[in-house]
């Protein structure tokens, strides 16, 4: 029990505490990228603590607005209580992969509910895409999440990991791990898939509106996402090294997190960004590929 | 049992009273509520006497045709007590929301809807309780005729009576179908009786197996017509938005249950398990699938809100369909996969009971206040109701299944059941992901609905037009506010209607092999860990869920009070204009075209395009509207003028064709002696 409450405690300061170090770190690669100076490490710390102080503007007379952020953020503070991050999920036995996913979907459901509330039609446009996105996404982060629990044929997370750590790489598994990782740049809202934000067009789609406290929580919620996304990525697709003493176990995850994040940051940098229907139609062809690795799974290879 | 004394005197008696006192409008629908409260608290205590003693039987039949074996008799099993629940529910609820609803026909008499409506409420009931196909096809023909009747309440209206006339025609082919599949049966036994029946398809199942499944697939047209099974259900999408919203919600509440029903009681109680249980298994299962996919395909589309929610219901069926079927395969192959399917696809139907009759209410909220149902016409209607706004969202988040509310858990387990059956069969495992690909499409279709209507500021326009007061008038706001506490009850306490379900599947074909409910769902009452394959393959404690999730929130609500920033009400940023709202709003048509374009040919029966369509076979082979239903009805016309002909009013002709009809009667039966 105080094993659990701890870890639990762990998780929620690593995406409230640690999350927007994070961020820092890809601004300041970003510029790298584009031969800028870059903002300190520690800009997204201010920029919150600002935001925060904010004027807080009320658009629409609409509590779903404010309801929006306040969703976000507590359902992302939930679901990292059933993510693993190197030391197994604190909430493990309370909901499995699936109830993950779904909280995960709740968030971007705040993000929609909060963008269409006003009536800004670019808030709504933002988000009638970011849904688009999602229908996408999710089926594409489930699908691959199938292919790990065909074999070991449950949802729990720390059975599957615990499988894939014990019976080591797989084909399916190697297949199914690349679609994982190419959607978490559309998760996380980073180009080539920034699409429902859309800065020079939309900008900021459903974040348009949201100022203060509200833009505070939607950026946190974001920052927080990025780890939660890539611990499970690593969690499921690449489970090693294990040591078995938690803390280290911890320590490895927030080093391979931080390499995962890395990466992601660099493909935003260097990538335009392209059309909706360009975007959908990527992923439906994505999936297609996701069904071999299904059918691989299914014959057990 | 006194309780059917009650209901069928109150039946009696409320259709004569709502009939009698029509003119006085307050005292008709205090009357049809009343009975409808009657009849519903009836019900339930029954269904609870149900539930604690085990089946009611009458003691003797009501009424016997011994000639064509065919017996009144009325019992009541667990699987019938659960249906009388949702009848009760649905029907008190539907009731009490047109008590003031029915306000917006000033001008058309309430004789044609509360008698109707509590003959309708009478007829579902018949349906569910009687233990023979004879009365059972009585009793299906009596709720269809008055739901009709209901559904062409507006008569004034010629698109309204089209969508009558449609869902009259096609529901008919479908019990035409399914009367058919009777006789075969009842000829081989002498008896309609459901037991007998059951005798008769185990001697077909040795004798004459292709007979057996051609009886089946009648069947399977006859409920899959009334449940709104793609393709054959496409009377939904007309008849739901025609009939007022009360009748709507028990439309798309319980009505389309019946279908579900005569599902459940064929295939699971009457079809002895074979080859043909497995094999009308994964029709059932591959139609659930289209339906599914077709059903919330077409929806996201839609902009007319009714509309809308009618196609979805097509897509929710599919999700019970697709458990149901899921069950039937794995009957032989795997007992608990099987078990929990068929609970996964009867508590699905519970909360699709409870959300689709909520939304259906809603989308009458809209259309008393505003007048409208077109969701492009719409906008900003939280300021006009935001109590409507509230359990409209409950509804989105319940049928879009977030966790912790109703719709999440059974669409969860039926996930767990197919993805984990695709082991075995794989075909399952690709259902499996286009139910998960829908998930996400029905919560685009809530959303558009949601945001579209209460998204926004209100034009002056509408400011103008909607009806005064707070939000919509009482009765109504408590009609909606009881199906929301339902699904939000479903979702939290799981183990309740799973322990009501698991009984109810005793008397089964899975009740020999079923699993108690511990070793099926793991020991806590307080969550599910379903253990398939012999592994713990999930778990959801919704109380823990909603703890933790309670928790974050307060969390989230706490930091951003931490600034203790100032709060501004400012107009909606128009790029340094100010606009009126109607200029500006991104309306309903628009939305999701890039991705519904992918699916363009596919969706029914066209969606708004810039682009040129072109024709395609196999589209319009699926159109059954254009294949079957309008040839149907432009021969049934066709063939009515020329049957007019043959009436020339002069006496002598009709002296005539007796005279040719005595020769005629002469010849047959010199001919059959």
């Amino acid at each position: 029990m105080a094993k659990t409450i701890l870890i639990a405690l762990t998780n929620l300061a690593l995406v409230i505490l640690v999350a927007p170090f994070m961020e820092g770190v890809i601004r300041k690669l970003k510029a790298v990228v584009h031969s800028r100076k870059g903002p300190p490490l520690i800009q997204p710390y201010l920029d919150l603590l600002k935001l925060l102080g904010k004027e807080n503007l009320n658009v629409a007379g609409n509590p779903t607005f404010s309801l929006g952020p306040v969703l976000t953020f507590g359902s992302i503070l939930a679901a990292a209580l059933f993510t693993p991050m190197g030391a197994g999920a604190p909430l493990g036995f309370a909901g499995d992969v699936i109830v993950l996913v779904y909280f995960l979907v709740l968030a971007s459901l705040g993000i929609m509910l909060g963008g269409t509330a006003t009536g800004s039609p670019y808030g709504t446009i933002g988000s009638a895409r970011e849904m688009m996105l999602g229908i996408v996404v999710e089926i594409i982060v489930l699908t691959c999440l199938i292919v790990a629990v065909i074999p070991t044929k449950s949802f729990n997370l720390s059975q599957i990991s615990e499988w894939y750590h014990a019976t080591g790489p797989s084909l399916s598994m190697i297949i199914a791990a690349v679609p994982f990782f190419l959607i978490l740049q559309i998760q996380l809202g980073k180009l080539p898939f920034d699409i429902p934000e859309a800065d020079q067009e939309l900008m900021g789609g459903p974040f348009l509106e949201a100022s203060g406290p509200k833009l505070a929580l939607y950026k946190w919620g974001f920052y927080a996402k990025q780890i939660i996304l890539a611990s499970l990525f690593l969690e499921v697709f690449l489970p090693w090294p294990k040591t078995g003493i938690i803390p280290v176990d911890i320590l490895i995850n927030f080093a391979k997190v931080m390499v995962v994040i890395v990466i992601v940051g660099v493909i935003d940098a260097v990538n335009p960004r392209i059309r909706v229907d360009q975007a959908v139609r990527y992923f439906i062809i994505l999936w297609a590929i996701l069904l071999f690795a299904v059918s691989f799974a299914l014959i057990g290879v | 049992m006194q309780a059917i004394n009650i209901i069928i005197a109150t039946v009696i008696l409320g259709t004569l009273l709502t009939a009698v006192t029509a003119r006085s409008r307050k005292l008709c629908g205090a009357i049809g509520v009343l009975s409808v409260g009657v009849i519903s608290s009836t019900l339930l205590y029954t269904a609870y006497r149900v539930f604690t003693l085990g089946t009611r039987t009458l003691a003797e039949p009501l009424m016997s045709l011994p000639t064509i074996g065919a017996q009144l008799s009325v019992s009541v099993d667990h699987l019938s007590a659960i249906f009388l629940v949702l009848i009760a529910l649905v029907s008190f609820f539907g009731t009490l929301y047109s008590y003031r609803y029915m306000d917006i026909y000033p001008h058309q008499s309430l004789v044609r809807f509360y008698p109707f409506l509590i003959l309708f409420i009478g007829g579902m009931i018949g349906v569910v309780t009687v233990t023979d196909m004879f009365f059972f096809y009585v009793f299906w023909e009596f709720m269809t005729l008055t739901s009709y009747f209901l559904v062409v309440y507006e008569k004034e209206d010629h698109d309204i009576l089209q969508a009558g006339l449609k869902y009259f025609v096609m529901t008919h082919v479908g019990t035409a179908a399914m009367f058919v599949g009777t006789i075969l049966l009842q000829t081989e036994v002498g008896s309609f009786a459901f037991l007998r029946l059951r005798d008769a398809m185990a001697i077909m199942m040795v004798g004459s197996p292709i007979k057996l499944s051609i009886i089946l697939a009648l069947f399977l047209l006859g409920f899959g017509t009334k449940a709104g099974m793609f393709p054959v259900g496409t009377w939904l999408p007309d008849a739901h938005p025609a009939a007022p919203s009360g009748v709507s919600a028990m439309l798309s509440g319980v009505m389309i249950k019946m279908g579900i029903y005569g599902f459940l009681r064929l295939f699971f109680f009457l079809l002895p398990v074979s080859s043909q249980t497995f094999g009308f298994g994964i029709v059932i299962a591959a139609f659930g699938v289209i339906s599914l996919f077709m059903g919330t395909i077409s929806a996201v589309v839609q902009h007319d809100s009714k509309r809308l929610l009618a196609f979805s219901s097509i897509g929710q069926i599919g999700y019970i369909l697709l458990a149901l079927g899921t069950g039937l395969a794995f009957m032989k192959i795997n007992p608990m996969i099987s078990a929990i399917a068929t609970m996964a696809g009867i508590y699905h139907m519970i909360n699709h009971s409870m959300f689709k009759s909520l939304l259906f209410l809603t989308a009458g909220s809209i259309l008393y206040k505003t007048g409208d149902r077109d969701l492009n016409k719409v906008g900003g209607l939280y300021a006009a109701l935001p109590s409507t706004a509230w359990v409209t969202l409950i509804a989105v988040f319940a049928i879009a299944g977030m966790p912790p509310l109703n719709g999440f858990v059974s669409k969860w387990l039926i996930y767990q059941v197919t993805i984990l059956g695709g082991i075995q069969l794989p075909v399952f495992l690709f259902f499996g992901l286009v139910a998960i690909f829908i998930s996400s499409v029905t919560l685009a279709t809530l959303l558009k609905y949601f945001s579209t209507a209460f998204g926004g500021t209100m034009s002056k326009k509408m400011q103008a037009r909607i009806r005064g007061g707070y939000d919509v008038p009482l009765s109504m706001r408590v009609a909606q506010y009881l199906p929301a506490i339902a699904c939000v009850l479903l979702g939290l306490f799981p183990w309740v209607p799973l322990s009501v379900i698991a009984p109810a599947l005793a008397g089964s074909e899975l009740g020999t092999s079923l699993p108690s409910l511990a070793t099926l769902f793991g020991n806590s009452h307080y969550g599910l860990a379903p253990v398939l394959n012999g592994v713990q393959s999930g778990v959801w404690f919704p109380l823990t869920g909603l703890l933790v999730v309670g928790g974050c929130l307060l969390a989230a609500l706490i930091i951003s009070r931490l600034g203790q920033a100032e709060t501004r009400t400012v107009p909606v940023w128009g790029g340094g204009e100010v606009y009126e709202a109607d200029e500006t709003r991104y309306r309903a048509g628009s939305f999701y075209i890039p991705l519904a374009s992918y699916f363009e040919r596919l969706v029914y029966p066209e969606m708004p395009t810039h682009k040129l369509q072109r024709p395609d076979r196999v589209y319009r082979g699926l159109d059954f509207d254009k294949v079957f239903y309008y040839p149907f009805v432009d021969f049934l016309f066709y063939f009515s003028k020329k049957f007019r002909l043959t009436h020339v009013g002069i006496p002598q002709a009709y002296l005539l064709y007796q005279v040719l009809g005595i020769v005629a009667l002469v010849i047959i039966m010199v001919w059959l002696s």
